[in-house]
C-alpha cells in the first residue's frame, strides 16, 4: 500500500470528542507524502491542526487513525493489537526546529547543538567537534561558549537550526521558523535558511500561517483549514486557482462568486458581468490575478470582454510590485510595477479603465468547492 | 549590573513617592501587627538578653554539647541526602506518572509535614522497633536494630525533612515547560536522558531550596528523634535534644546551644533567600 520511496508518508487522523467545556471537538484529517530534498509548506491558519500535525510526526502525539512512515520504517499505526505501532519520539530521527526554538539555557549553546548526538551515544569529544562545525556553517562560531539567553532572536533561530542538524536527521520540522522574528532579520534568515535547506537531502516539512515564508521557502504547498487539506499543490497553482478563500487571501487573488451562462458570468455582488473562456454554466467562483488585472489612463482600444472605468481607492507597495485597490463597480486589487504607476501618474481617487482578459478570468464551479465540502 | 542596580533605585525611589499615597496602615491593623511582630521579636530578645556571653565558648567547647554538634550535622546531612536521593525520584513519581492510589500517596508522603512529630516518633517505633511489624524480623534475622541508635536519628530525621522536599520539587516538576522535554526527545534522549539533563537541571534552584529545607527541618527535629530514638548522650542526643535536657540541669548550656541554632537558623534563611523568598 505504501511504497518506500525514502521520503515521508503520511496519513493522519485525529478525532477529540467534544470535550463539556469547549463546544466543539477538532477533528484533523489530512494526507500527505514528501519526496527526499523537496521542501513542503503545510500552510494555514492559527487552530487549523499544523501544530498537531508536528507533534504526531514528531511522536509527541500518537494517531488515532492513519500511518506515519518515513525512508520505509513505518512510526506509528493506528490499529488494534499486534497491527498497532509507535515510535518513541527518541527513535524517529526526525530533527525538529520549533517556533520558540526551545534551547536549553542551562546549557552552552555549543552543548545544545552537541546534545542531540551524545543522547543518541556519541562520545561527547566526538559530539563537540561536530557541533563546532555546524556552528561553523551557520556562523556562530564566536558564540559556541554562550549561553541561549545572550543570543538574538536570529542567532537562537541559527542554534536551533544546528541543533536540529546535528542529529542527521531523516525529516526535518520547521514549525514557524522566522515567525518570531522581526522582519528585518527575517529577511536575513530566510536567505539563510534557504540556502541549508538546499544542503538538508531529506523531505522537508515547514509549518506556517506566513505566506511569504511559505511561499519563499516551499517546494509545494499544502493549504490546511480547520484540520483537513482544502488544497495542495505549487504556489504558482494555488496563486492562479485558489481553492478557498483562506488561500485566496493569502496571495491576494481576487475571488468573485457568480453565475455562468456559458461563459458569460453575472456576478452575486455587483451584478456586473464578466466574459470567461471556460463554457461552463451554473453557479461559480471566479478568481482573478491581480497580476491580470491591467489598468488604463484612457479606455482601451481593440476590443477586450472585459472592460470598465472605475476609481483607485488606494495604492500600496507590496515589495518590488505595487498593488491597487479599485471601488465600485467591482472591487479588485491589481498589481503594476511601480513604473507603471509613475508613467500613467496613478493616484488616489483617480479614475482609470480596468480590463481583464477572458483567458485570465478562471471560473470554477461552486458543486466542486472544496470550502462547501468543509461545512458537512 | 549597574543597570540592574539602577532599575532598583528608580524603583524604590517611585515607592517612595507613592507612600503618602498608599502605605498609610489603618490602626486596627497596626495594633494587630505590632501584637504579631512582638510574639517573633520578645523570644529572640529574652534569648539573646539572657545568654551567657562571656562564657559562650566554653559551654559550646563542652563535651557533651560537641557530641552533641557533631551528631545533629551528621544525621541531619546524612537525612538531607538520603531526601534528595529518594525524594528527587519520589517528587518526579507523583508530578508525572499516573497510577491508581497516587492522591492517597501524595497524602501520606506530606502527612509528616502536619502530624505531630512525637506521633511520627511512635508510628516509626511500633514499625520498625525492637518489637515492631518490620523492626521484630529485621532483628531477628540480622541482629540490626534501628531504635536508639545513630540509625534511628537518621531514619526519624528524614521521615521528618523528606516531605518538605517532596512538595518543593513536585511543584517545581509540575511548572517545568514539558516543551523542552519534547525538544530533547526529538533530539534522541531516552525518558531517563531527559530527565537527568533537561528536567533536573531546569528545576535546580528549587532542588537546592528543598534541600535547604529539609535540612534545616532535619537539624531542628525533637518529637520524632526522643520518641524513636531516644535521648542517649553522646549516641542520639542531638541539639535540640541537648537544649531540652540542659533545661533542668544546667541552664547557661541551654542558652549557648539554643544561640547556636538561632545563628545556623538565621544563615538558613539568608542562604534561602534569593531562592524562596524572592518576590
Amino acid at each position: 500500500m505504501i511504497e518506500d520511496h525514502g521520503g515521508l508518508m503520511a496519513k493522519i487522523a485525529i478525532d477529540r470528542p467534544a470535550q463539556p467545556h469547549q463546544d466543539i471537538g477538532f477533528h484533523l484529517d489530512l494526507a500527505f507524502s514528501i519526496d527526499p530534498g523537496e521542501t513542503v509548506a503545510l500552510l494555514g491558519p492559527n487552530g487549523a491542526g499544523k501544530s498537531t500535525t508536528v507533534q504526531l510526526l514528531a511522536g509527541l502525539l500518537s494517531l488515532d487513525r492513519g500511518q506515519i512512515s518515513l525512508g520505509g520504517r513505518v512510526l506509528d499505526r493506528a490499529g488494534n493489537g499486534a497491527d498497532q505501532l509507535f515510535v518513541p519520539p527518541e527513535n524517529r530521527h526526525i530533527g525538529v526546529v520549533f517556533q520558540d526554538y526551545l534551547l536549553f539555557d542551562h546549557l552552552s549553546v555549543l552543548d545544545n547543538v552537541a546534545f542531540g548526538p551524545v543522547s543518541r551515544g556519541t562520545s561527547r569529544r566526538e559530539a563537540k567537534v561536530s557541533a563546532a562545525k555546524l556552528l561553523e556553517l551557520v556562523g556562530l562560531s564566536a558564540l559556541a561558549g554562550s549561553r541561549p539567553t545572550a543570543l538574538s532572536g536570529g542567532q537562537a533561530q541559527r542554534v536551533a537550526l544546528a541543533r536540529a542538524l546535528a542529529t542527521e536527521p531523516d525529516l526535518l520540522l520547521l514549525d514557524e521558523p522566522l515567525s518570531a522574528l522581526d522582519v528585518t532579520t527575517r529577511v536575513e534568515l530566510r536567505a539563510m535558511l534557504t540556502a541549508h535547506l538546499a544542503l538538508f537531502e531529506g523531505p522537508i516539512l515547514l509549518i506556517s500561517h506566513d505566506p511569504a515564508e511559505a511561499f519563499g521557502l516551499a517546494d509545494r504547498i499544502l493549504v490546511l483549514e480547520d484540520g483537513r487539506l482544502t488544497q495542495a499543490g505549487t504556489v504558482d497553482e494555488i496563486r492562479r486557482r485558489p481553492a478557498s478563500r483562506y488561500a485566496a487571501a493569502l496571495t491576494g487573488v481576487n475571488t468573485l462568486t457568480g453565475v455562468s451562462d456559458r461563459g458569460a458570468i453575472t456576478l452575486d455582488d455587483s451584478r456586473q458581468h464578466l466574459q470567461t473562456f471556460d463554457r461552463t454554466s451554473g453557479s461559480v467562483q471566479v478568481t482573478i490575478d491581480p497580476r491580470a488585472v491591467a489598468v488604463y489612463r484612457r479606455a482601451p482600444e481593440g476590443s477586450p470582454r472585459n472592460s470598465w472605468s472605475t476609481t483607485i481607492e488606494a495604492i500600496e507597495p507590496l515589495g518590488d510590485i505595487m498593488r491597487l485597490q479599485l471601488g465600485a463597480p467591482l472591487p479588485l486589487l491589481a498589481d503594476i510595477t511601480p513604473g507603471a504607476v509613475s508613467d500613467l501618474s496613478l493616484k488616489p481617487g483617480q479614475t482609470v479603465w480596468v480590463s481583464i482578459k477572458a483567458t485570465e478570468v478562471l471560473a470554477t464551479k461552486t458543486g466542486d468547492d472544496p470550502e462547501k465540502n468543509l461545512d458537512d | 549590573m549597574t543597570v540592574k542596580r539602577d532599575a532598583a533605585a528608580t524603583g524604590s525611589k517611585r515607592r517612595r513617592s507613592h507612600r503618602s499615597a498608599d502605605s498609610r496602615t489603618p490602626w486596627p491593623l497596626a495594633v494587630l501587627a505590632a501584637v504579631a511582630s512582638t510574639i517573633f521579636v520578645v523570644p529572640l530578645i529574652g534569648l539573646i538578653g539572657s545568654a551567657p556571653w562571656r562564657d559562650l565558648p566554653n559551654l559550646i567547647a563542652d563535651e557533651i554539647v560537641v557530641d552533641a554538634i557533631g551528631l545533629s550535622l551528621v544525621s541531619s546531612l546524612v537525612a538531607a541526602m538520603l531526601s534528595v536521593i529518594l525524594g528527587v525520584p519520589l517528587a518526579w513519581v507523583l508530578s508525572r506518572s499516573r497510577f491508581p492510589g497516587q492522591r492517597l500517596l501524595r497524602a501520606v508522603v506530606t502527612l509528616p509535614m502536619v502530624l505531630p512529630p512525637v506521633v511520627g516518633g511512635a508510628a516509626l517505633l511500633f514499625a520498625l522497633g525492637r518489637r515492631g511489624i518490620i523492626g521484630e524480623p529485621l532483628a531477628e534475622a540480622t541482629g540490626f536494630v534501628l531504635p536508639f541508635s545513630l540509625w534511628g536519628v537518621i531514619v526519624a530525621n528524614t521521615f521528618v525533612a523528606m516531605p518538605f522536599l517532596v512538595v518543593t520539587v513536585e511543584g517545581a516538576f509540575d511548572s517545568v515547560d514539558r516543551r523542552y522535554e519534547a525538544a530533547a526527545a526529538t533530539l534522541g534522549a531516552n525518558r531517563f536522558t531527559v530527565f537527568r539533563r533537561i528536567s533536573l537541571p531546569m528545576i535546580a534552584p528549587s532542588l537546592r531550596a528543598g534541600l535547604v529545607l529539609a535540612w534545616a527541618r532535619a537539624l531542628g527535629e525533637f518529637g520524632a528523634t526522643i520518641t524513636f530514638a531516644g535521648n542517649l548522650s553522646g549516641r542520639t542526643q542531638t541539639l535540640p535534644l541537648a537544649v531540652f535536657v540542659a533545661l533542668e540541669a544546667d541552664r547557661p548550656r541551654a542558652l549557648a546551644i539554643s544561640l547556636l541554632l538561632v545563628v545556623v537558623s538565621i544563615v538558613v534563611l539568608v542562604t534561602l533567600r534569593d531562592q524562596w523568598w524572592r518576590r
